[in-house]
């Protein structure tokens, strides 16, 4: 168990940036996830806390001690890897044991840690089976159980489940939560999927090209998106964007395009004016309504029913998707004309130029 | 299906498909008769040959004479001292073979990008036939044109070093059939190298492997299969050589490099004894069989259940 601290990471791989700047901690006992798309940097930015990759320049920090230059092993880290990799011609016994062969333990001791290691994650029966004979969820017990056998002071998992089918991903999911919280173990969890972010993380880091967009609780994270990409990244069904400029009128700030007139409370209320600004919705936010001047004037697209509730995908007056939840069994023809509203202090507001969200100056 | 197709007014005219057997048939028959003509022919008339005693002078003649050829192998002394040369060379072949070949795909797996055409160019050796090689290496290990003369010279000194020597020109034979053949296997062995997923040395990094323990337990086992088709193959082959022995050293110096392929040209073809170098030929038949039998008894069976 440590603390990991990153300082000013920078990698690059000739004129590639692949890590810029990023400054990150990750508590003791905590469960971090490293959320991106591929190519965003989190695989890498793995790699370097584990010491398989050096940093270009940089600090990494496990308690307080500068690990930068140490191996993976002085590290003591353990790792599990996509698809859960284990050397194919050892049994699951010997590649758990693989972890411990330098420890220095006596054989009993040795023996004693790898039976805990396999009773914790219910793999007992499975130890004298080969790679594969194991089903993917076994290896990737097995997987796991290697990793947690060397006690280490950090656990790095590089989407070890997706590969695995649906069903089976969502009881991992839990399992290694579960896993984590009782080994009190920090563990940095890394993946492009961001419903299993936002399902595991105590908390999450978004990545993109190689920059840390934002980092806090999943509430957080999904309430508060710190960028456009951030917004439309996390959440299912997606965030709604709709374009306008900010005016002050009658000392009141109005969202206006040629289809909307709103009047902008909450916390961006006191936000400056200006041309061009995109707000962000979140589709449970919004409701279908009668047609007036606050109300978005939708065409219909296509209604996807998930059994508790129904999303109406629209064409929005801008050209961009508008998607809004309605009720369980709700119909309507496609093409049909909608009208449907939200509350404005629910709303976010972004500059298209920064992609961030707008600076506001004291609380509304 | 069938029932529509009945009822239809006028079904469609179809063309029959055939089943998969017929067509494995059609597309194999002929070749099975090929074979039967060009391997199970020749085999059966040596078999024919074998029991007998063949004459030409005063015009062709086939005497039988039972099992007396098959003896007089037993009491051959060039027969038991050929088989050594052909074990002494199949053994070192296979040897040197694996492991060139071996240690060129771990170079060509390793090449920096932009060298990585040389992969490509390896396998040129491989494309000279064995009659070329067998040229090739005479030239390359005589005295006065060899590499051996060019390499003492280099040093200094202006004797003549001859590679053919009777003592070592099995072993100087074997290195060059380990040049034509290493290359193949490097190529079949980096094409197996590359299935390894790179995260698995990134697990052997992080469970503190020394480099021998990362070739042991990740590198070689996805090989170990290759490699036993590979020392099967080149076991076969190397026992097998006669083009290339015949144009590189002729069976010499003086009979040191007689392997059995080499013994049973000169009995059959320049001696013309036909009768009892095809009763010969069938102990080398027996030992490649044995032997590849017995490779595939001690590794091939375990690399199977794996």
């Amino acid at each position: 168990m440590a603390r990991i601290d990153l300082h000013n990471i920078v990698k690059t791989y000739g004129s590639h940036h692949a890590v810029e700047n990023l400054d990150m901690t990750i508590e003791d006992g905590e469960l971090l996830v490293l959320l991106g798309p591929s190519g965003c940097g989190k695989s890498t930015t793995m790699n370097m806390i584990a010491g398989l990759t050096e940093p270009t320049s940089g600090k990494i920090l496990f308690d307080g001690a500068d690990v930068t230059s140490h191996s993976p092993h002085q590290r003591n880290i353990a790792m599990v890897f996509q698809s859960s990799l284990l050397y194919p011609h050892l049994s699951a016994r010997d590649n758990i044991y693989m972890s411990l062969k330098r420890s220095g333990l006596s054989k009993q001791e040795i023996n004693a840690r790898i039976a805990h290691a396999a009773e914790t994650v219910d793999v007992t029966r499975l130890l004298d089976k080969m790679p594969s004979q194991l089903s993917g969820g076994e290896r990737q017990r097995v997987a796991t159980a290697k990793a947690i056998v060397r006690e280490p002071a950090g656990f790095l998992l590089d989407e070890p489940l997706s590969a695995l089918d649906a069903s089976l991903r969502l009881s991992l999911r839990a399992e290694l939560v579960n896993l984590q919280k009782r080994i009190r173990t920090t563990m940095i969890f890394v993946t492009h999927d961001q419903v299993e972010a936002m399902t595991m993380g105590d908390r999450i880091g978004v990545m993109r090209k190689g920059r840390l967009e934002q980092i806090g609780t999943p509430t957080d994270i999904y309430n508060r998106p710190a960028t456009l990409f951030v917004a439309g990244f996390v959440g299912v069904p997606p965030m709604n964007f709709l374009k306008g400029a900010l005016e002050k009128a009658d000392g009141r700030l109005w969202l206006t395009n040629p289809s909307l007139k709103m009047e902008i409370k909450g916390e961006f209320a006191n936000a400056a004016p200006q041309k061009e600004v995109i707000l962000g919705i979140r589709p449970h936010l919004m409701r279908l309504t009668e047609a007036g001047a606050s109300a978005l004037p939708l065409t219909v697209y296509a209604i996807e029913q998930l059994g508790n509730e129904a999303i109406v995908i629209c064409d929005g007056p801008d050209g961009g998707k508008i998607r809004v939840v309605a009720p369980a069994g709700f119909t309507a023809p496609v093409g049909a004309r909608l009208d449907a509203t939200f509350d404005s202090a629910a709303a976010r507001l972004y500059d298209p130029a920064s992609e961030r969200v707008l600076a506001v100056t004291g609380k509304a | 299906m069938a029932d529509t197709a009945r009822s239809a007014p006028s079904p469609p005219p179809r063309t029959a498909e055939i089943s998969t057997l017929s067509f494995a048939l059609i597309i194999s028959v002929p070749v099975l008769i090929f074979l039967l003509v060009v391997v199970a022919y020749p085999l059966a008339y040596a078999f024919y040959l074998s029991f007998h005693e063949i004459r030409f002078f005063g015009g062709y003649s086939a005497t039988w004479n039972g099992l007396a050829n098959y003896s007089k192998v037993f009491s051959d002394q060039s027969f038991w001292s050929s088989l050594g040369r052909t074990l002494r060379f199949t053994v070192e072949t296979v040897i040197l073979t694996l492991a060139v070949g071996l240690g060129l795909a771990l170079i060509l797996k390793h090449l920096p990008a932009k060298w990585r055409w040389l992969r490509a160019l390896i396998i040129l050796p491989w494309a000279v036939s064995p009659y070329g090689a067998g040229i090739f290496f005479t030239y390359l290990g005589r005295g006065q044109t060899g590499i051996g003369t060019a390499v003492a010279g280099w040093f200094g000194s202006d004797h003549t070093v001859n590679l053919i020597s009777a003592r070592f020109v099995v072993e100087y034979l074997a290195v060059g059939a380990a040049w034509n053949m290493a290359p193949l296997v490097a190529f079949f062995l980096l094409a197996n190298m590359l299935t390894t997923p790179a995260r698995l040395y990134d697990l052997a990094k992080i469970d503190q492997m020394s480099r021998l323990e990362t070739f042991w337990h990740v590198t070689l086992p996805p090989l170990r299969f290759t490699l036993f088709v590979f020392s099967c193959i080149t076991t076969v082959l190397a026992m097998k050589t006669f083009d290339y022995i015949f144009t590189a050293t002729q069976g010499g110096p003086g009979g040191a490099s007689a392997v059995l392929t080499y013994t049973l040209y000169k009995i059959s073809f320049v001696n013309l004894d036909l009768g009892y170098g095809a009763a010969m030929s069938f102990f080398l038949l027996a030992v490649i069989l044995g032997a590849t039998g017995l490779l595939y008894l001690l590794w091939g069976r375990k690399e199977e259940r794996q």
